[in-house]
């Protein structure tokens, strides 16, 4: 079905980004293709549909999908591939869908033979409505799950043969991702699609298909059934990629048997403590949208707290709060013992720099225009009144500590790699001197290995520094990975809290139940289809 | 229908502006130096003289009277009356006002095509061999001036090939319309220079909304490239679009001052220099409402064209 | 788009701006010298031949640039320097921020041309009212664009950041969100300072130039002997086109390296 024979793709200054790939996909089979960020993924992908993005182009081998050589194909005879017989899903497929459109309009353009009842039964396959109200809705007026079920509609509108994934889980949260794998399944195997999908998550790869490759640098450097590769990988990256991939299942089999990681050292006061907190967002007509409320717990130095739960749940606010980045309607924060004032900039100098944040987005918590330097710099000069010499070369040892090159401190954000710059944040935060640092989703932008040293790095921090650890995400491999204490929250309230195998081991909580449930497992991923196979 | 409710509160809104752009445009006409009287009899009048005039032109009493006087003057349609002839102000303007007003719509009219057209061939794949020839083409014709475009067209299309005539004389009590040649020249000319600008305008908002996701998605949908500017493209960059055409307003009532001269055409641009040097404050006054009018209508339009866009959808 | 073409636009911007600047200093001859016949073709010790009362064409190009480049280009600095401290303070504060769009809508909806004539004719020194048109036309737009550009910087983690750390505002604005200005406000500011040659062209092409004899005067005083000595009108022509096409290539080329 199809067929990628040699495939080479460069820029125009001659970097190359697929180096000769050759793959085989017969019709009804499924492959997974995964890499980390630039290794080729997109670019392969759209490769299947003829497309190459500005800046690249083909420069030796071909593709063939259905007979059909996609790159010396006519433009008529590439659209009609694209509209009949491939259908493609790329990343974030809400974004796809243009917003002044109706969504009847969007579904039936697709269509191979346009009519009322072809419509109806487009959308009926994934659950959605076909009454007049539902058709002349916009994209922005459906809700997130209801725009992804659109996309997907869309795409499998023309009934194709072939479907496309480019990363189907990024961007979502747990509890979606879940459901949308679920949903892709189960299409696939009801119509019998031939299914390529690339990704970063094996987890989810493992889950659509039963062949995998592993791209590197734009090479495939491993290739075999998903069970091989992924459940006992004998090429060294693709073990080094297993490894590395946070596994909730494996992670709460291992603290069984070790007992539980990092314990807190010593009783005593606790780093931080935070009473009765009610976060909300004030809306532009002055209504009051409660984020969370009726939250406490409290982190002891050298420990890590986990704060977990579905999106919109509060968690992002609280830690923002936290930090005192946002006014909370009550509650009090304390900082070993003392009580501090909500807002940071009201904060007294020696307090301000206890309690600091790591974003999720170092790019916009780095300044473009300053070197790195500069900004780990800053805090030590502002806070603690070092002079030039001193804070420079002060930055220079965070930046050590951080496993930065000395190289790094010259330049600009927009030179660093994701890992890099999220290891920069968090020299700057360490700059501040902080007894608890907050860190808001700080690995959910990043590859799967450069989470891994970023975890590391926690991991020492806390070791070494005795820092008290605020950790918000929506990952629970991560968070399995790397706390000591859990806390859930639902709809802003807490719902659940203890340590790591008291609350996610046997969850009590509906939510955890269900959070539990939908955290995505490679090794249970693999271990099914084991099952399946046997 | 929500285009419709937008652009009502938008017009409300605009009402509002123009009513402070009034008070500005009567204060800066008081700031001038000398006046109307001292105009009219001349350097060597005496004070006598002077005085009795301006008595007779009512500019004696106090500025902020005068103008509720007039304000009060214009929501009844009565501009006054022009100092030096005693003609209606209506009545000065009323022609030209026509002359100028067919003069920019069928300017306007033009820029719009050819901006879309163009603005979208050349936006909707930056860096294609159509792209660069616009691109190119467009930047030469709008570095040039307006008069020069003027002077060169007079110079190879009226003296050297004869198609239209070199002046655009238009005879009292006609409109230009009875006699469309004369227009030819002073439309193309203010086509040239503020279609150039047009296009380089549409064709970076084109560029911007072509690199959306939703138009990669559309195109990698196997849609065919029309559907894909029809339907998915242009409908996004609507309201910018319709921004830059707002902007080509301001632009035209200005270019045309210029153009009136080279051409000879009776417009309000010619009249407007003629009355600011007679500091004849009514006609002024209502040149300069009247200009101001067009353009916040223009932007309120556009902007209301944004405000009926549904909104973006919001990344997870 | 070509990369060498914005470094040939530069030279040619730099080169006819320092033309314009420094011509009166090593004109050949006066601006209201006589050297021969009118409308003489090229040739005899002038080079671009004479203009309509016989001066030298090369010797008037050198003196008229000057009010069509200087002014522009003092006023087009002033704007931007007010109107994107405008825009930056505003920027951060939502009432101001309304406040400031609807004074400068107000401003906005007066065509630039009939501001220019009111100043013309209540200012006696044309220069001045050059400059002062040029700034109350292009303030506003400067103000919005500054503006939009500065709030998602205000928005922003590192601003943030900053103030959370105990910054003053004025050092955050100085120190974190200016850098992040300077980049867009002078690639807008070149197209504010073609808009602003524009409008000085028509001015003097009008009869209202700021100095004797500038650019878009020389064009309107010999259109009628081009046919005898074209480069009266073409000469002026292609100094201004140059002018304004390198400066619009050179704003370009810079507003699509920040992008």
């Amino acid at each position: 079905m199809i067929r990628v024979a040699g495939l080479t793709v460069a820029d125009r200054a001659g970097r190359v980004v697929l180096a000769g790939v050759d793959l085989h996909v017969p019709a009804g089979a499924t492959l997974g293709v995964v890499g980390e960020s630039g290794s080729g993924k997109t670019t392969l992908v759209l490769a299947l549909l003829g497309h190459t993005r500005r800046g690249v182009q083909r420069v030796a081998g071909g593709v063939t999908v259905d007979g059909v050589d996609v790159f010396a194909a006519t433009d008529r005879k590439r659209q009609r591939l694209r509209r009949e017989t491939v259908a493609h899903l790329g990343q974030d497929p809400a974004s796809a869908l243009t917003p002044t459109m109706r969504v009847g309009q969007l579904v039936a353009e697709r269509l191979r033979r346009p009519g009322p009842a072809a419509l109806a039964t487009a959308l009926g396959a994934l659950g959605l409505p076909a009454n007049r109200a539902f058709l002349r809705r916009r994209p922005g007026e459906l809700s997130g799950g209801q725009r992804q079920r659109v996309a997907l509609a869309r795409a499998l509108a023309s009934d194709p043969g072939v479907l496309l994934l480019d990363e189907p889980t990024t961007g979502l949260d747990v509890l979606t991702q879940d459901l949308v794998l679920g949903e892709l399944d189960r299409l696939r195997r009801a119509r019998a699609l031939t299914l390529v999908v690339v990704s970063h998550d094996l987890a989810a790869v493992a889950r659509l298909a039963d062949e995998v490759a592993v791209l590197r640098s734009g090479v495939v450097v491993d290739r075999g059934t998903t069970v091989d590769v992924l459940g006992s990988p004998i090429h060294e990256y693709s073990r080094r990629l297993v490894d590395a991939c946070p596994d909730l299942a494996t992670r709460l089999a291992a603290s069984h048997r070790h007992g539980p990681a990092g314990a807190p050292a010593g009783g005593g006061r606790p780093a931080l403590e935070v009473n009765g907190l009610r976060v909300a967002h004030r809306e532009r007509r002055g209504r009051e949208v409660v984020a969370a409320q009726d939250v406490s717990f409290s982190v002891g130095p050298g420990e890590c707290l986990a704060l977990v739960g579905p999106s919109g749940s509060g968690k992002t606010t609280i830690a923002r709060a936290v930090v005192g980045l946002h006014r909370p309607e009550e509650g009090t924060i304390r900082l070993d013992g003392q009580v501090v004032a909500p807002l940071a900039r009201q904060r007294p100098a020696p307090q301000r720099g206890r309690l600091q944040l790591v974003a999720q987005d170092p790019a916009g918590s780095l300044n473009p225009r300053r070197t790195i330097a500069s900004a780990v710099a800053r805090p030590l000069r502002l806070l603690h009144g070092l002079g030039r010499e001193a804070a420079s070369a002060e930055a220079l040892a965070l930046l050590a500590r951080v496993c930065l090159e000395p190289l790094v401190a010259g330049r600009y954000p927009d030179q660093l790699s994701g890992g890099e710059r999220q290891r920069a944040a968090i020299a700057r935060a360490l700059a501040a001197r902080p007894d608890v640092l907050v860190c808001d989703e700080v690995t959910s932008a990043l590859d799967v290995s450069v989470q891994a040293t970023v975890l590391d790095l926690l991991d020492g921090l806390r070791h070494d520094l005795g820092l008290a650890v605020l950790f918000v995400s929506h990952d629970l491999g991560v968070v399995a990975r790397v706390a000591d204490r859990v806390l859930v929250l639902d709809a802003g309230r807490v719902c659940a809290q203890g340590t790591l195998i008291d609350v996610l081991d046997q969850p009590g909580h509906d939510t955890t139940r269900r959070l539990v449930a939908a955290a995505p497992s490679l090794s249970d991923a693999v271990a099914r289809r084991r099952a399946e196979s046997a | 229908m929500r285009l419709a409710w937008a652009a009502v509160r938008r017009l409300a809104v605009a009402a509002l502006t123009l009513t402070a752009v009034s008070a500005l445009l009567f204060a800066a006409v008081e700031l001038l130096p000398g006046d109307v009287a001292t105009h009219i009899l001349g350097p060597h009048a005496t004070p006598e003289r002077v005085a009795t005039l301006r008595a007779q032109l009512d500019l004696d009493s106090p500025a902020p009277l005068r103008y509720g006087r007039w304000l009060a003057g214009v929501a009844t349609g009565d501009l006054g009356s022009a100092a030096v002839t005693g003609r209606a102000v209506t009545d000065v303007i009323g022609d030209r006002l026509a002359n100028t007003a067919v003069l920019a719509g069928a300017a306007f009219v033009a820029i719009a095509v050819i901006a879309i057209g163009l603005g979208t061939a050349a936006g909707r794949r930056t860096g294609s061999p159509a792209d660069s020839g616009i691109s190119t083409v467009t930047l030469v014709a709008l570095s040039t001036p307006e008069f020069v475009v003027a002077g060169l067209l007079v110079a190879g299309v009226a003296f050297g090939l004869g198609w239209f005539p070199a002046v655009s004389l238009v005879p009292v009590g006609t409109t230009p319309l009875s006699r469309p040649a004369i227009l030819v020249l002073p439309v193309a000319t203010l086509t040239i220079v503020g279609g150039a600008f047009a296009t380089r305008l549409v064709r970076a908002v084109v560029a911007g909304a072509a690199a959306r996701p939703h138009v990669e998605a559309a195109r990698l949908a196997g849609l065919p490239e029309g559907q894909v500017l029809r339907r998915h493209l242009l409908p996004t960059a609507a309201a910018p679009i319709a921004q830059v055409l707002a902007f080509m307003v301001p632009y035209l009532l200005g270019g045309a001052v210029v153009v009136e001269r080279v051409f000879s055409y009776p417009g309000l641009g010619s009249l407007l220099v003629e009355q600011v040097a007679a500091r004849d404050a009514s006609v002024v006054l209502a040149i300069g409402l009247l200009l101001a009018t067009a353009v916040t209508v223009a932007f309120a339009l556009a902007d209301a064209v944004a405000a009926a866009q549904p909104a973006r959808t919001e990344a997870w | 788009m070509n990369p060498r073409l914005p470094r040939a636009a530069i030279a040619v911007c730099l080169a006819l701006l320092v033309a314009a600047l420094v011509g009166p200093w090593v004109a050949p001859h006066g601006p209201a010298e006589s050297v021969g016949a009118p409308y003489r073709p090229p040739g005899h010790g002038s080079l671009l031949g004479t203009d309509h009362l016989g001066r030298d064409l090369w010797s008037k190009l050198l003196h008229g640039g000057r009010s069509v480049v200087a002014l522009p280009l003092a006023a087009t600095a002033a704007s931007t320097l007010i109107g994107a401290v405008l825009g930056a303070l505003t920027a951060s504060r939502r009432v101001a921020s309304r406040a400031l769009q609807r004074s400068l809508d107000v401003v906005v909806v007066i065509p630039p041309l009939l501001v220019l004539l009111l100043l013309l004719y209540g200012v006696d020194d044309r220069a001045a009212a050059l400059v002062a048109a040029i700034v109350v036309v292009s303030v506003p737009f400067v103000a919005r664009f500054t503006r939009a550009v500065a709030t998602p910087v205000l928005a922003s983690g590192y601003v943030e950041q900053a103030v959370a750390l105990g910054e003053s505002r004025a050092v955050v604005l100085l120190r974190e969100v200016a850098p992040n200005l300077v980049g867009p406000v002078l690639a807008d500011a070149g197209t504010r300072f073609v808009g602003a040659v524009y409008l000085a062209a028509a001015a003097g092409f009008l009869g209202f130039g700021a100095g004797a004899g500038d650019w878009g005067a020389l064009i309107a005083a010999n259109i009628e002997g081009a046919p005898l000595n074209p480069w009266g009108v073409v000469a002026p022509c292609l100094a201004l086109a140059g002018l304004t096409a390198s400066a619009n290539l050179v704003a370009d080329g810079f507003a699509r390296r920040l992008s």
